[in-house]
């Protein structure tokens, strides 16, 4: 009897926790396999599915009744999963990392003239578009010119 | 056992991936794998001494991996 729980109860819970946490590690296993490899920032994708297996681990460590192993793994697969994500973005991304890939900043520079142009450009159609405060100037010229007959 | 076997594999696969990221990756993951099997292994088998070895493959291996993704990100 461990805390007054039969011990049939307890293994009972153990095996459910096992078959979640292997099936846990199955589900990421077909992701990580399945996923193309071609897609943008797959290197972070795969570590995020992998953060799966982390949990499915604690939850085996639990259930085969090592809760020091679940501990230290707990403090340690964030810090692992962050270390190896910055690793990799400040090593191989030339995706995102504009220190590997210059061009970045260069393409993001040339983005914001871009903007800046459109938006220089919108105001101006606004500008020609806008009727709106050119009534009074119609209605004043109206008036002018209808003076300007009665002389 | 043999989700973690079928897990082992994968990470295999993982590791032969060209980026060393990817190698890293999947050497943590075979690290956690094959900590959980000796654990269960040790367990089934009432073998004492694997829980030690799982320990100390599990403190190991995800210290070197840190201090290798750290020393990787200064490079």
């Amino acid at each position: 009897m461990m805390f007054g729980i039969d011990p049939g109860i307890i293994n009972m819970i153990q095996s459910i926790l096992l078959v979640i946490s292997a099936l846990l590690i199955l589900i990421a296993v077909v992701g990580v396999l399945r996923i193309d490899r071609n897609l943008d920032n797959v290197v972070y994708a795969r570590i995020h599915i992998l953060g799966i297996v982390d949990i499915a681990g604690i939850i085996a460590f639990l259930a085969l009744g090592q809760p020091l192993f679940a501990l230290i793994y707990l403090f340690l697969a964030p810090l692992l999963a962050h270390a190896l994500a910055n690793a990799y973005f400040h090593s191989e991304d030339t995706l995102n990392n504009p220190v590997l890939n210059p061009n970045l900043e260069e393409a993001s520079k040339e983005e914001d003239y871009e903007d800046e142009s459109d938006l220089i450009n919108e105001v101006i159609l606004e500008d020609n578009l806008d009727m709106s405060d050119d009534s009074s100037i119609d209605e004043n010229l109206d008036e002018k010119s209808e003076d300007d007959g009665n002389d | 056992m043999v989700a973690l076997i079928v897990f082992l594999i994968a990470t295999l696969r993982i590791i032969t991936y060209k980026s060393i990221s990817m190698g890293l990756i999947g050497t943590s993951s075979f690290t956690l794998a094959l900590t959980l099997l000796l654990i269960t292994v040790g367990t089934i088998f009432n073998i004492g001494f694997f829980k030690d070895i799982a320990l100390a493959l599990l403190l190991l291996g995800i210290v070197g991996t840190i201090a290798y993704a750290a020393v990787m990100r200064r490079a």
